[in-house]
């Protein structure tokens, strides 16, 4: 007996829109979920790659998810969602032979409270002081804003909808505290400007550029939005653990999906929809590729991309033209990288572990020519001309030392991430060429940090282009589905008429990376939604429920 | 999530989801655990190479589509899940040879008589006689006897002796796989189909005693379908029946051991100490040694079932794949004369002649990798949901011995090498190489199927081989082969059970009818009708 009647459709089942089921459903409403793919997760996605009992995560793979007000509110521990956390979080190695060790500073070992690491505080200053004593200092600096001030501002600024022009929202607010720390300059500086504004030293410099590549997709030359700035700053010198999803990311997917069941909702896989059927201004349902129609009573959800959702799916809908022109203006240039797993005999040891053996057990690995101006200023153009840059600066995910459980026991499946093109840059058979001229790279530029990595100790490698993420519909293979930058963020995400989640159409709300805080595995777009969604149908607030701010 | 259920299943392969799928119907509260990231076991769909590429990277080849009662018992085409649809092409299997030449199976055994004359008259006519009759076989025996607990060896040799049709059967019991298709046929190539054919799913081509299903296998030769959407959907819509129950399927769950109070197995606990009880049974889908050995039952077992349990033996033989994602498909030299053979759903590469499948064989037993022949498939040409527009994936199966000489381990180091010598192979039988064609490539060793999945020890996908000492009323042993286990309240429903492997559902399904008439359930199933006629044949 087909169910041709919902009170909420959700379209696209990638965690964004799971999470706002799982509290439309918990609200009391009656929810479905319409994916095209044959799984659920979209980015939340894991595969036995690149050789079967090997596990990689093809997409998300540096989460906190348990950040997200959804982790408790759904309990994913007990369906099967847990985070390592690391007892060192970076190894920062340059091709001179220094690096640098940085701690975790601030933890969550039960995935709740916050503990603060004074131990590993002072490791972190003592490292630093060994390259640039100022440097040192400026760590610490940030660090103490961070805990007082900067952190709450952001995950505040992340869970709540975007205030529109005029009404400061809590990192605005923040700018005039005068114990705020932040240079108002910061706002409009590049990735690189503040590098160079903030830290004295090359080294630094280098890492904090690079921690921002690695975590919003952007280049030295972009403005990154202040929120991530600051966000990033405290992140590059231990701000944030860099936790490990045990039994790789598709767990929270799952997780997710036995919530959204138990509480009553439902998921469809291999169901594409094809349109949003809209009258008198408002959503009534949707069509399915197959051709039948189902009705949403109270609400459709579009947690796909807002370029599908407005050029596609509301096709025959009569949107206005200049917010077409906005949306097709959204840029997916960013975020575009290399993505490789490595499945190995055995771990790389480093060079430098002989005088410090943490330098072995970092979550994370980060392989960089001392070349700063070579970063600072040529990395992107050489990716955008090149596909592969003359000098590689790597970031590797060493999962498999902080949970062993994702290769069989004694072999690992580490994680190598490098900055490329967008997908349009190069035909698909240069791709295919590129993406195999990659992995061998990769091997000569990692055995020469890590010697005892010779080629037999590589079992096999699985290689994902930005072309290739282009098969999961994500324009230019953007991982943060839409670049990041301050001129796309924040109330502008994916423009100020949208930023708020609501639409011209009177019951469709979005909910995709493609909305504030954008892309990542954050579960906080969902959570926005939901909040948008909640004031304007009445719904059951779960933060005033539970006690939250927001 | 609560903590008590009626039932908890060990596992979610489709003999773990088949009990629970029946059994959460039948109005019990069920918990399924499984302890890898996905459900569905065997039935996973995976995209190991390229986004938007689809690789049934274990199960593909389904077998049992027409006889297996789950697949009509629930409604899985319900609400918007995409309905359950088997492909079956009209050309089965296609084995080409250098010379041109080549012999074709068909869904209509007319078809493949045509085929096979241009080889053998004889041939031809014995493969039709035998055809009809393996039909009537399956349909009256070979079929039933899968979804019903084995009878004791003797009784049942003697019901199969006392009917015209299964006589036959029981004649051929004796025998080895070669001695019955050497009687039946005499061309060479003739011989190497249908020997592989026999042996394709892991039967010794020479091992006595389990003659009966030769032409089990043989009849299936014919009867091959894909799952469209790749096997994990099927996996998907059982587990959407145990929601639709209230039923739960958890997956990365780790097991620490089965919770036994007054000799009643009473549910399991997890290795975080997290206790989840089970009022009335606790079935687990897994092989004999992680049941009884690895959950910490052994000190409730006599000794005489633990040695029964330390008896059991792995296959010789597994398999090596090589999954590929494709920018277009390659052109076999057979099809260009005539597409329709391009269409084919396995084609058998590489053996010229029957002694080369029994080289072959012989390498495997020395633990020698050899450049020889395997099946191959291109799955998208019949279910294009399985690649983007115009792409396809393809999929390259061969016998591999899980034990090397030097070591299981050393497939890692040469995977590479075993994939190069397929290539090699597969590249006689094409216009051009494949090489330029692949997009992206991924390789299963039989090691990597024992690291997959916990339950294949040594690569072992039936969880045990088939020997006569382990089939029937012997699988996994005297004790368990109705699927209880000498522990009160614990069952068993894995490959390791009768009916074995392969997807079938046999084991799950005689499981949870075992579980239903101990506990007094009340069965909302109704016998299949091919039971039924089995029965009333005096044949189960």
């Amino acid at each position: 007996m087909a169910d041709q009647s919902y009170d909420v459709i959700v379209i696209g089942a990638g965690h964004n829109g799971l999470i706002a089921a799982c509290y439309l459903a918990w609200a009391g409403l009656k929810v479905a979920v319409f994916e095209r793919d044959f799984e659920v997760g979209g980015g939340a996605c894991s595969e036995e790659q690149p050789v079967p009992a090997f596990l990689s995560n093809p997409c998300a793979s540096f989460t906190r998810m348990y950040t997200s007000p959804a982790w408790e509110d759904f309990n994913l521990r007990e369906r099967g969602a847990w985070y390592y956390t690391p007892d060192v979080n970076d190894a920062v190695l340059f091709d001179d032979g220094t690096f640098l060790v940085i701690y975790p500073v601030f933890v969550n070992p039960d995935l709740k409270e916050t503990v603060f690491i004074e131990q590993n505080l002072k490791k972190n200053y003592d490292n630093i002081s060994k390259i640039s004593k100022r440097d040192a200092d400026t760590a610490l600096w940030i660090l103490e804003k961070y805990q007082k001030k900067w952190r709450n501002a952001v995950y505040e600024f992340r869970m709540t909808p975007p205030k529109p022009w005029g009404v400061r929202d809590p990192i605005e607010r923040l700018l005039e505290d005068p114990e705020g720390g932040i240079n108002p300059a910061w706002q409009f500086m590049t990735v690189k400007q503040v590098a160079f504004d903030v830290f004295e030293s090359a080294e630094l410099r280098l890492l904090y550029m690079r921690y921002v590549e690695h975590t919003t997709g952007l280049f030295p030359q972009d403005v990154l939005p202040l929120s991530e700035t600051l966000f990033q700053l405290a992140g590059c010198v231990g701000g944030s653990p860099a936790t490990v999803v045990k039994g790789g990311v598709h767990s929270i997917a799952h997780a997710l999906q036995k919530a959204l069941t138990e509480h009553g909702g439902e998921f469809f896989v291999r169901k594409e929809v094809d349109e949003i059927v809209v009258e008198g201004g408002a959503a009534k349902g949707i069509r399915l590729k197959d051709g039948s129609f189902v009705e949403a009573k109270r609400a459709v959800v579009s947690a796909v991309p807002v370029t599908t959702t407005f050029l596609r799916l509301l096709r025959n809908a009569n949107v206005n033209e200049d917010l077409l022109r906005k949306v097709e203006n959204f840029s997916y240039d960013r975020g575009n990288i290399f993505w490789a797993w490595f499945a190995l005999e055995e771990p790389p040891v480093y060079k430098g572990s002989e005088n410090d053996p943490d330098v072995n057990r970092a979550r994370r690995c980060w392989l960089l020519p001392k070349d700063l101006d070579f970063f600072a200023s040529r990395e992107q153009a050489e990716c955008f001309v090149k596909g592969i840059p003359d000098k590689l600066f790597l970031c590797i995910g060493q999962d498999t030392l902080i949970d062993p459980t994702r290769a069989p026991k004694g072999k690992h499946n580490f994680l190598v991430e490098q900055f490329t093109a967008p997908a349009r840059f190069f035909g698909e058979r240069e791709w295919l060429k590129i993406k195999r001229e990659f992995a061998e790279r990769v091997m000569l530029e990692w055995q020469r940090y890590a010697p005892n990595l010779t080629r037999e100790k590589f079992i096999d490698v699985w290689n994902n282009t930005p072309y290739d993420v282009t098969f999961r519909h994500i324009p230019e293979g953007s991982w943060t589905v839409g670049a990041m930058i301050a001129g796309q963020m924040g109330r502008l995400r994916p423009c100020y008429e949208l930023s708020s989640g609501r639409t011209p159409i009177r019951n469709l709300y979005l909910s995709n990376a493609t909305q504030h805080y954008g892309g990542g595995l954050r579960g906080v777009v969902g959570y926005v939604c939901y909040k948008v969604m909640a004031e304007d149908m009445g719904l059951r607030k779960i933060w005033e429920e539970k006690g939250r701010a927001f | 999530m609560s903590r008590e259920y009626d039932g908890i299943v060990i596992g979610a392969g489709p003999n773990g989801l088949t009990v629970a799928a029946y059994l959460a119907k039948a109005g019990l509260k069920i918990l399924v655990l499984e302890k890898r990231f996905e459900m569905g076991g065997g039935l996973c769909t995976e995209r190991v190479t390229i986004p938007g590429f689809l690789h049934d990277v274990h199960a593909i080849y389904h077998m049992m589509v027409e006889y297996a009662p789950p697949l009509s018992d629930f409604e899985f085409d319900t609400d918007h899940d995409k309905p359950l649809n088997f492909i079956y092409p009209d050309l089965q299997v296609l084995m080409p040879f250098s010379d041109g030449s080549y012999l074709a199976l068909y869904k209509d055994p007319e078809r493949s008589y045509e085929s096979i004359r241009r080889f053998s008259e004889k041939d031809a006519k014995s493969f039709l006689e035998f055809a009809e009759w393996s039909e009537q076989a399956m349909d009256i025996f070979l079929a039933p006897a899968s979804y019903v607990n084995p009878s004791p060896p003797l009784e049942q040799a003697a019901r199969l002796e006392g009917h015209p049709v299964t006589k036959r059967l029981d004649e051929m019991t004796g025998k080895s796989p070669r001695e019955i298709v050497e009687e039946l046929f005499e061309n060479e190539r003739v011989r190497a189909l249908f020997l592989y054919l026999s042996t394709m799913w892991g039967l010794e081509y020479d091992l006595e005693g389990l003659g009966y299903l030769v032409p089990l296998m043989i009849n299936r030769g014919w009867h091959f379908r894909l799952c469209e959407g790749g096997s994990h959907h099927l996996a998907h819509l059982l587990s959407k029946v145990i929601y639709r129950f209230g039923g739960m399927v958890l997956t990365n769950q780790d097991i620490k051991r089965i919770i036994v109070e007054d000799r009643r197995a009473k549910g399991v606990e997890l290795m975080d100490g997290t206790r989840l009880y089970a009022k009335k049974f606790v079935c687990s889908s897994l092989n004999p040694h992680q049941t009884f050995f690895d959950l910490g039952l052994e000190e409730y077992l006599e000794s005489d079932f633990v040695v029964r349990l330390k008896d059991w033996q792995y296959s010789e033989r597994s398999l090596f794949t090589v999954h590929l994602a494709l920018f277009d498909l390659p052109t076999l030299k057979v099809a260009e004369r005539d597409p329709e053979l391009g269409r084919a759903l396995i084609y058998l590469i590489g053996y010229e002649s029957e002694d080369d499948l029994v080289k072959h064989f012989d390498a495997i037993r020395e633990g020698r990798l050899v450049e020889a022949g395997f099946n191959l498939c291109f799955p998208s040409v019949h279910d294009p949901t399985r690649a983007p527009d115009g792409r396809h994936v393809g999929l390259i199966s061969q016998f591999a011995p899980y034990r090397l000489q030097g070591g299981a381990e050393l497939w890692y180091r040469v995977r590479r090498e075993q994939e190069k010598r397929c290539i090699d192979v597969l590249d006689r039988y094409l216009r051009s190489s494949v090489e330029e064609l692949i997009m992206w490539d991924y390789l299963a060793t039989p090691l990597d199927m024992e690291r997959k999945f916990l339950d294949m020890k040594e690569g072992c996908y039936k969880q045990g081989a088939y020997l006569p000492l382990q089939m029937g009323a012997m699988r996994p042993n005297e004790y368990c082969s109705d699927h209880s286990t000498p522990i009160e309240g614990l069952y068993m429903c894995g490959a390791c059970t009768h009916s074995g492997g392969m997807i079938t559902f046999g084991p799950g399904y005689c499981a949870k009818e075992k579980i239903a008439e101990d506990l007094g359930i009340p069965k909302w199933w109704e016998e299949p009708e091919h039971v039924r006629k089995g029965r009333e044949a005096g044949l189960l």
